[in-house]
């Protein structure tokens, strides 16, 4: 993504729920104020699952994109 | 009382039923909503080891059965389940038990206050004479757990999103997350607007409850009111009589004209829905919301 600066990229591709958002929420954890981290989801129950535990965490959500497969979402801390 | 001396007929009206063994009936009971006390399953619990075979059924519809009560006990454990609180189910041609899920009570999507237009149902029908069986169902939202659209009458919960310019930041997040892609991100003059196409919508809460900067609020909000519905020997799913039905006093309104119009054009055994579709929906959309 040529406007964010990615800090890191975790692909939950292929996980189930709620796997894949677990994961995503321990990675958010890392983050440093101001850093971004790229998830690469699933379409449909996956993105759905993801979203819903980052809005329940306070996460912010900076952009989403399609890619050939599934999603690019760029999260950051706040 | 000897097996013949029992009205059948009575009995169903009042939630019993009788099982192909000889003398032993189905005492069928009432949860409106799906609903029971901890202290009324106790109950249930207790009779069910006296009268019938220490096992309760639970029906598709949110009912609990006691089965193989014998005929000489039904009265006795109808009053113990009566001082209680528990009242007896219906079978036969009548407005069967309203079935809900918990709606917005405790669940994240539930756009309505299910139980309570249950329990509104519930003392306005219950049990009331109707050509065919005639059932009820009340959901949250478009999830439709209790399958609104399987009853004679099924009532959804419905939202109409909104966009919220001022708060959103353009993440795009709604577009994929609406699981009928209405929702389009247009280029316009001022920069960029969210906007969602109506025919496709179909009036869930998912972009209004996972947008995280709250862009997406329900703007009109009611129900989805469904008739002609049933899963029985002839399926026919119901159809929508009105898309967003925006207050409780004309969702009443129409529900008391369709209730009525099936009381008086139903004829013995035949489902709402067949009615329907013998007399032709838009005849029947026409007698319940006038013309177009």
């Amino acid at each position: 993504m040529a406007n964010h600066d990615i800090a890191y990229t975790l692909d939950v591709q292929g996980i189930s729920c709620p796997a894949n958002a677990v994961r995503v929420k321990a990675a958010v954890g890392e983050l440093k104020d101001g850093e971004l981290l790229e998830v690469l989801v699933d379409e449909g129950e996956a993105v759905l699952r993801v979203a819903r535990t980052l809005k329940d965490s306070g996460y912010r959500i900076v952009k989403v994109e399609p890619r050939e497969q599934g999603l690019s979402v760029i999260v950051s801390k706040k | 009382m000897a097996e013949h001396e029992l009205d059948l007929a009575a009995l169903s009206r009042v939630g019993m039923m009788r099982q192909k063994q000889p003398g032993y009936y189905v005492m069928r009971l009432k949860a409106v909503a799906g609903d029971l006390k901890a202290s009324e399953l106790a109950c249930i619990a207790s009779v069910a080891e006296k009268y019938g075979r220490g096992f309760v059924h639970l029906s598709t519809r949110q009912g609990v059965e006691i089965h193989y009560v014998h005929s000489d006990n039904l009265e006795k454990a109808r009053l113990e389940l009566q001082e209680a609180g528990i009242e007896m189910g219906a079978c036969g041609p009548r407005v069967r038990v309203i079935v809900a899920c918990p709606g917005d009570d405790s669940c994240r999507w539930g756009n309505i206050d299910t139980k309570k237009i249950a329990r509104e149902l519930d003392s306005l029908y219950f049990k009331q004479e109707t050509p065919s069986k005639f059932k009820f169902a009340v959901t949250g939202c478009s999830n439709n757990c209790t399958k609104a659209n399987e009853n004679d009458i099924g009532v959804r919960g419905a939202i109409e999103p909104l966009w919220v310019q001022d708060v959103c930041t353009d993440c795009g997040l709604c577009i994929p997350l609406c699981p009928v892609n209405a929702i389009e991100r247009k280029e316009n003059d001022e920069g960029y607007s969210y906007t969602t196409d109506q025919e496709k919508c179909i009036n869930c809460s998912i972009c209004t409850s996972l947008c995280t900067t709250n862009a997406w609020v329900a703007g009109r909000k009611g129900f989805t009111l469904y008739i002609g519905g049933t899963m029985g020997r002839i399926p026919r799913f119901a159809s929508v009589l009105k898309k967003i039905v925006e207050t409780e006093d004309e969702l009443y309104q129409l529900i008391d004209k369709a209730v009525t119009f099936y009381k008086e054009n139903g004829r013995k055994k035949e489902r709402f829905g067949h009615m329907i579709d013998r007399i032709g929906l838009e005849n029947v959309k026409e007698a319940l919301l006038g013309k177009p």
